[in-house]
């Protein structure tokens, strides 16, 4: 027997308050309105807008601290899209939030689903399972690197003790095995949100509505396609979106983990602002790569969105 | 309306609300009176902002207790950084004007820095720098010079190395090191035959300078250097021993298959230790590492070889304490303070070495310092894990590598390409040539 749960009650704006007309609050009303929100607004400014406009203005200059003052236009993008690694780190990004998002939706539908039913234990694992996830994302590249480590690794010590392998597995050193274990990180230290955000979303479905369909003979798993998968829908867009996000700015556990390596096989885009940054000393085409990068986040964003069945998010909103 | 349990609940957190204000304001009052004296203190005090890299931080802290008790006019706060992000950091905190007196620096990023304007020749500030041209070994003497200025004096000074393990060659019927490249290929074959997978490990991490260094010192063993005196690149010509040995590499690791790699020279140690691996190349102090009883299993096996090649020259630096353009900012006091500190820290005090000895001793960091070689406590530590003889061997065929101030930037672009190369991403050759293209890119935008 699944535990009770509340029915979630949608929240209408009310058709009767023009929210988006200032011309509908008094005069007096709207100076106390912004005067509200002008800290917000100023903290905005102060964090937000003023770093990105300092970044536009980077991006179109040579700022470095050994080459020479200039302003170059566009050139910095230019440079950028035609280096050498562009592509390289470009097609490794994609390819890597293609293989993350996925596994992420589905393992974490399954794992919410096992924490829905009733066991003993149930809560502690509940709070257990965030464990990977509060781990900063650079000491959960460490500790996997112990484990995947060549020569001395502890998965390569189990396995040849249980005498599975009999020469050591160059996890981190060959190309495929590291972008494995890259990916084996991420799903890691990701799965326990992302299963926690869709068990919320999986706890608000009316429990009625099993119980009316198994008493019309649906099967487990023909309540699970036709109740509980259309039910997560939204929550597994929130969760996609999200974690394509985390994905493409992945930085920290490729850095700790594979350094990017071996050679380019798990160097990301987002290294190389850093690299390009801080390491080449050229300020204005990591500015220029990393507002490349955001943009193309955005567009991601908008292109998996138009890609989404029509109401996957705001169903109930219109 | 609140329920009963919810009352309770808020009378819980209101009796918490006293208690931690009455807490906060207990503390405070006991702990004001030890602030404004410590205000004072510090006040009175020329304040240091030390950076270094995480190493050996408690004996770091030890010698900064011990040189503040010898000058407590100068209070020293350090902060440490990780070593695969310092440089980042470094320049993270120079283009922030964040508070940085002294900080450890390198011949690697010496030109940079010093082009940028970050540090500060000592000569322009200390007139007692010149007396240690000759108390300095002259490859770390070299590296801590740029443009006719000396920048700093060693924090340690060391040489990157050959090193074996003798039992393991002597159990494959293998009499002596390896004297050239080839002989290591042949010697690493025989042990492959007899089970050993990779008798070759060695440091590689792209994000590192190390691997670099490591190749750089590899090149001067054949008596071969990276760039010519124009400081146009040597190793895109196919003759040259910077050209071979990267084939060299290259080839162990994809034809050969004698050679494998780990992210850290801590973690070559360990490998080292399972006995699985017979050679590397690492800084010359992992060999004190090895031959660590307390901590090495295979203690005692392992030994220095000079490094392959016709003229088995190596190569030699220092890290060093530099002196920011921050530290000059702030003015004399400043300017008088970080002096002293360098001093005690990398040069002589009352005839002694005290801090470059206890590295020396403690870690057995190679030192620059000429004096030390004749100090009995030096030469006894290093006994214990090194051919002392054979070491002074070495070192008086180490050299410091040719500067140039774009080589920080290219060698990060170079260790990916040469990472590409040793997972077969790209050819030797093709490694070699983009390295090259980016090398004279960047001196035709720094105007070298």
């Amino acid at each position: 027997m699944s535990q009770p749960r509340a029915v979630p009650t949608a929240v209408q704006p009310a058709a009767d308050v023009d929210l988006s007309s200032r011309a509908g609050l008094p005069r007096g009303q709207a100076r106390t309105a912004l005067l509200m929100i002008a800290p917000a607004l100023a903290v905005i400014a102060l964090f937000t807008f003023y770093p990105f406009g300092q970044a536009i203005y980077e991006s179109t200059r040579i700022e470095s601290p050994i080459f020479p003052p200039e302003f170059v236009g566009l050139q910095n993008y230019r440079d950028v899209i035609a280096s050498g690694y562009f592509t390289d780190a470009a097609v490794t990004t994609l390819g890597f939030a293609a293989v993350v998002v996925p596994l992420l939706v589905l393992f974490g539908v399954l794992v919410a689903l096992l924490l829905d039913q009733p066991f003993w234990g149930n809560t502690a694992l509940r709070a257990g399972m965030l464990l990977p996830w509060a781990i900063p994302a650079s000491a959960a590249g460490i500790i996997w690197q112990w484990i995947f480590l060549d020569s001395w690794g502890a998965l390569n010590a189990g396995l040849y003790s249980l005498g599975i392998i009999h020469e050591h597995i160059e996890w981190l050193t060959t190309p495929n095995l590291a972008r494995f274990a890259v990916v084996v990180v991420f799903v890691w230290t990701q799965v326990p949100l992302a299963a926690l955000l869709l068990l919320a979303a999986l706890q608000a479905i009316p429990q009625e509505l099993h119980e009316a369909a198994a008493l019309d003979g649906a099967t487990t798993f023909g309540r699970f396609r036709a109740i509980t998968l259309p039910a997560l829908r939204p929550m597994i867009v929130i969760v996609a979106l999200y974690e394509a996000l985390m994905a493409i700015t992945n930085f920290d556990i490729t850095y700790s983990l594979t350094h990017g390596g071996p050679g380019s096989a798990t160097t990301m885009l987002t290294y190389f602002t850093w690299a390009e940054s801080f390491k080449m000393l050229d300020f204005g085409r990591g500015a220029a790569l990393a507002l490349l990068i955001a943009v193309g986040s955005l567009l991601l964003i908008f292109a998996l969105l138009r890609a989404m069945p029509r109401g996957a998010i705001l169903e109930d909103a219109g | 309306m609140t329920t009963l349990g919810q009352h309770r609940l808020h009378d819980r957190i209101a009796t918490a609300r006293v208690n931690r204000r009455a807490f906060v304001g207990g503390a405070a009052a006991l702990t004001l009176p030890a602030f404004l004296t410590r205000s004072r203190a510090a006040s009175a005090a020329t304040n240091l902002d030390f950076i270094v890299w995480s190493y050996g931080v408690e004996l770091v802290q030890d010698n900064i207790k011990a040189f503040q008790a010898a000058n407590s006019e100068i209070a020293v706060t350090l902060s440490d950084f990780a070593w695969n992000a310092y440089h980042e950091t470094m320049v993270n905190r120079f283009r922030s004007q964040t508070p940085t007196d002294v900080a450890y620096n390198g011949g690697d990023w010496l030109e940079e820095f010093a082009k940028a304007g970050w540090v500060v020749p000592l000569d322009a500030h200390f007139d007692w720098v010149d007396g240690y041209k000759d108390k300095i070994l002259g490859f770390a003497w070299q590296d801590m010079t740029y443009d006719g200025k000396v920048y700093g004096l060693p924090y340690y000074a060391d040489t990157i190395t050959f090193m074996y393990d003798e039992q393991a060659l002597a159990d494959a019927g293998i009499g002596a090191p390896p004297q050239t490249w080839d002989e290591v290929t042949q010697q690493a074959l025989t042990l492959k035959e007899k089970g050993m997978e990779y008798p070759f490990i060695y440091e590689l991490d792209q994000t590192l300078p190390t691997i670099t260094e490591v190749y750089t010192s590899m090149v001067f063993g054949r008596g071969g250097e990276l760039i010519d005196d124009n400081r146009d690149p040597l190793w895109d010509k196919a003759e040259q021993p910077a050209n071979v040995q990267f084939k060299w590499l290259v080839d162990a690791r994809n034809k050969d298959k004698i050679l494998t790699f780990v992210p850290h020279e801590t973690d070559v140690v360990k490998a080292m230790n399972t006995g699985k691996h017979a050679f590397s190349v690492m800084y010359n102090y992992n060999l004190a590492a090895l031959n660590n009883k307390a901590t090495s299993p295979l203690a005692g096996r392992f030994k220095l070889a000079l490094m392959p090649g016709d003229t088995h020259e190596c190569y030699g630096f220092a890290k060093f304490y530099n002196m920011t353009q921050m530290a000059v900012a702030r003015g004399q006091d400043v300017i008088d303070a970080s002096g002293k500190f360098i001093q005690y820290f990398g040069g002589e005090v009352d005839g002694q070495y005290p801090v470059a000895k206890r590295w020396a001793v403690e870690n057995g960091l190679g030192f620059g310092q000429k004096p030390l070689f004749d100090d009995p406590d030096v030469q006894k530590a290093f006994s214990q894990w090194v051919d002392v003889d054979l070491w002074r061997q070495q070192l008086d065929k180490a050299r410091a590598r040719r500067q140039s101030i774009w080589y920080g930037i290219w060698s990060e672009f170079f260790r990916q390409q040469y990472a590409k190369a040793m997972a077969c991403e790209i050819s030797a050759d093709d490694a070699l040539s983009a390295s090259a293209k980016n090398w004279n890119e960047l001196k035709s935008r720094v105007g070298g």
